[in-house]
Order: structure tokens, then sequence, then C-alpha cells
């Protein structure tokens, strides 16, 4: 029996061994050295050879103009306040906000939209997801008190805890017992000058904007990472009918923003005066 | 019973040929592209009624303002804003005009905001003038020799939804001088809410 279950690799081993030798028998050293090199890029292929090799995020620092599609976008500070305008975070939150100059130096005017898929929300800050189209209408849970947050979904997994919501409300059938990891949402974009939500950056204006999410008062640190991701104009999608926009590839900037604290309302009301 | 084979002869060949290369030198050199998507454009000035054949627009009023305030905000520039007024009325049937756009002499394009209360697009019933107010923020160099386009079909992917179609074209009428002035004034505009129009400016029965 040992014999028997050794013969199998021998064999193969044997059998790959009489095919080379017929085939390079013939052969002239130049051959031999070529289908040689061939062999050994076929071999490597399997291991991410010819995979694109990922690119070095460069760093991402507050006062640094970066190019990010067709925006410059400097980062000026991350600031936290228990509400910013119309924007007003449940119990236990607080909203977080990020405060550039965004420049479009294009020709044509773009959507703050775009601004948003080029800098998505900090990961592992206590940001808190979306809530699922399909959870939207089911009933709420009496024990949640908030939304869960990506650090509470870590420690509910590792705890092996049921998620909060009922997952029959939310999980698609066949997804049960794997519920999705929550999305973050896309920053609220508001104009710092006047507080109005901003739809379109036209071309040549540099405005002072606050990209705002709501974040759970139970992060306590003093910075946060942030990323931005190169917007590749797609001017033909053969793959769908939306021609002519800006896809959301891979991360360029990356860099740890610190956080100021939120201020009492005599010392903001100081500030502006 | 049997149908002879008709014959080729070389004058149907040469006829067969001589239609092909036409047909390919047609779709090769006359520009069919441009021919079906260049919308028909209507030029005008301030104060002049366009016929756009499903509308007639004016372009009643230009201005600028830093400031834009309405009943629920107030809209600070990037810039300035070009406030433009505009009387439409629609002569077909009830009509959206989509699209509004501010072209500089560099060919940048802008388009209007709803901040401070400003339309972006307007709706309008047949026989009644419909008066409404777009603001653009643009920059100072935007200011001088600045063009609006205004049309039913909007200009988003490159004005896919204004092919074929009439547009107009209203020159602002800004002269170097004037841009300079106009970028220095600080002015504050209330927009009027979107109405019908007073028979002043275009309104009252059609």
């Amino acid at each position: 029996m040992k014999h028997a279950r050794n013969d199998g690799p021998d064999l193969a081993f044997r059998l790959g061994r009489r095919v080379v030798a017929a085939v390079v028998d013939d052969m002239s050293t130049v051959q031999r050295v070529g289908v040689g090199a061939v062999a050994a890029l076929v071999a490597v292929s399997p291991f991410g050879a010819w995979s694109e090799v990922e690119a070095q995020a460069d760093p991402l620092t507050t006062g640094a103009p970066v190019e990010v599609g067709p925006f410059e976008v400097t980062v000026e500070k991350a600031a936290t306040a228990d509400e910013l305008g119309y924007l007003v975070p449940e119990p236990g939150n607080h909203m977080l906000a990020v405060v550039a100059n965004v420049t479009n130096t294009g020709e044509v005017p773009e959507y703050s939209v775009t601004l948003g898929n080029a800098i998505p929300a900090p990961e592992n800050v206590g940001i808190i997801p979306e809530v699922p189209l399909a959870e939207l209408g089911a009933d709420p849970d009496p024990d949640a008190a908030t939304e869960p947050t990506p650090d509470d979904a870590d420690a509910d997994a590792g705890a092996g805890a049921e998620p909060s919501a009922d997952p029959s409300a939310s999980a698609a059938p066949g997804d049960q017992g794997e519920p999705e990891e929550p999305k973050l949402p896309s920053a609220s974009i508001v104009n710092i000058k006047d507080g109005t939500s901003i739809s379109i950056f036209n071309p040549g204006l540099t405005y002072r904007v606050a990209l705002i999410w709501e974040q759970s008062d139970k992060f306590s640190g003093d910075v946060i990472p942030l990323e931005m991701v190169e917007l590749e104009w797609v001017e033909d999608d053969p793959m769908g009918l939306d021609d002519g926009h800006w896809f959301a590839n891979e991360v360029v900037f990356k860099g740890q923003i610190k956080v100021e604290p939120a201020k009492s309302d005599a010392s903001a009301d100081a500030e502006q005066q | 019973m049997r149908h002879g084979r008709r014959r080729i002869t070389w004058k149907g060949t040469a006829l067969v040929v001589g239609a092909v290369t036409a047909g390919c030198a047609l779709v090769t050199y006359v520009p069919q592209e441009r021919n079906v998507d260049t919308p028909f454009v209507v030029e005008g000035e301030v104060g002049e009624t366009l016929d756009l054949t499903y509308a007639d627009l004016t372009v009643t009023e230009v201005r600028v303002a830093d400031t834009l305030t309405s009943f629920s905000e107030a809209a600070a520039a990037g810039g300035t804003f070009i406030v433009v007024d505009a009387t439409w009325r629609a002569t077909q049937g009830e009509t959206i005009f989509s699209g509004a756009e501010i072209t500089d002499r560099q060919g940048r394009r802008f388009w209007p905001s709803q901040r401070g209360g400003c339309s972006i697009s307007a709706s309008a019933q047949p026989g009644y003038a419909w008066r409404t107010t777009y603001c653009f923020d643009v920059p100072r160099e935007a200011l001088e020799g600045a063009t609006v386009r205004l049309a039913r079909g909007d200009q988003t992917e490159e004005y896919a939804g204004q092919r074929r179609d009439a547009v107009a074209v209203v020159d602002l009428d800004i002269t170097a001088s004037e841009a300079d002035e106009l970028w220095e004034a600080e002015e504050t505009v209330s927009p009027e809410e979107p109405g019908y129009a007073p028979a002043s400016a275009g309104g009252g029965e059609g």
C-alpha cells in the first residue's frame, strides 16, 4: 500500500521527464533557452506576475493641494460639532466635518456627488452607516438605541452576537446568516460661507466646503484616516448606457487628519466675530 | 419549367459597384453626426423675444449679485451670481424648459444654482407667459462676453436633450469695463418666485 500510494506522483514525474527529454533533445541551445524562458513565464502567471502593481497612495496632509479628477482639493482640518446647520445627529452621535477648499479646474460644471465619490467616509472611526433600503419601513428594534456603527458591528461579529436588526427584515433570501457589511454614506457637502447645500461646482470657482458625516460619540480618537480616490473619466462605457462620467478608481492619497473637538456655542460665536 | 440563368453583364456590375462606392463616399465624407445632432440656434439680445417654435422666450433683465436671499435661505456666491430673468410662453402645449447654461469667452460652461430661491428649470402651460429667474455662480473672468443658452432640452451629456431642437443663445452684452464694475459691486438680489408674468413682460393671455 505504501508503494502504491507513491506511484502516482512518481509516475507523473517520470512521464513528464520523458516528454520534456523527447522535445528538448532535438532543440538547439538557443531554442532550449527560449522554451525555458516561456515555461518560466507561464509558471509564474498563476502567482499574480501580471497583476498591476498596486499603486502606493501619496501622503495627504492639511494645507497641501491635491488633484483628484476635475477637482483641486486642499484639506484644511477636521472638526466635530453637535450639529451643523440643518444636519442634526441622532442622540448619542455628533457630526464630523472635513473642511476643504475645492476648485473645479475643468471647463464644465461638476456635481458635488462626484466630489463625494472622491472623498469617501473615513473608515473605522464610528461613522454611522447608511440604513439599507430593505430596513426602511421595517419595525425598529426597541432594544437598539442607535444604529450600529462599523466598530459595533465588528464587536458583535467577534462575540458571535446576532445583529440588532431583525435579520428577516434585511437579509435577502440566501443571505441569511451573513449580514451585509454596512455601507458608509457619502458626505453631505455644505458651502461654509452660507451654510447652504452645494450641488454644482462651476469651473474656476473655489468653495470652502464641509464634507459632513454623522459619527458615534463612542469614537474618542483625535485623528481620522482620510482617503482620496482617483477619478477616471469614462468617455464610452461599453458595460452600460452611462457614457461620459467620472469613475472612482483606487485610493491615491491617504493621510491622518487631526480632529478639532466640538466648540461650545460661546467660543464659536467669539471666533465668528 | 426551368428558367435560364440571368447573365451578369459588365453594365450591371458597374452599376452595382458604382452605387456601393457612392454610398461609402457619402457615409465617409458627409458629416452626418453633426447634421443630425446640431440644434437650431436662435440668437438674440436681452429684451428681444425669440421664436423657438415650441415657445417664445424673452430674457427680460440681467443683474449680478454677491448674495441671493429667499424666504428660506441666503446664498453667497463663490464668484458672483449672474441673475437672468426670463419669460417663457409655450406655444404648442405644456412644456418643461430644462436647459439653462452660461458660456464664457473661453468656452467654459456654467450651470444654474437652486440656492437662494433661484430656478434651474421652468414649466409652463400654453398661452400664458411664465416668469422665472436663473442664477449662475461664475468667476470674474467669465463675465465679459458671456452668453446664456436657454432651451426646453437640457444641456447634460453634451446637449443630448437639445439635438435637432431650437435653443436660444442670448448675448448678455457685458463689456470688459462693465465686467469690472459688476464684479466690484456688492449687490443682494431676492429672486422673485416663478409665476405668471405681467403684461409688460409679455404676459397676459396669448
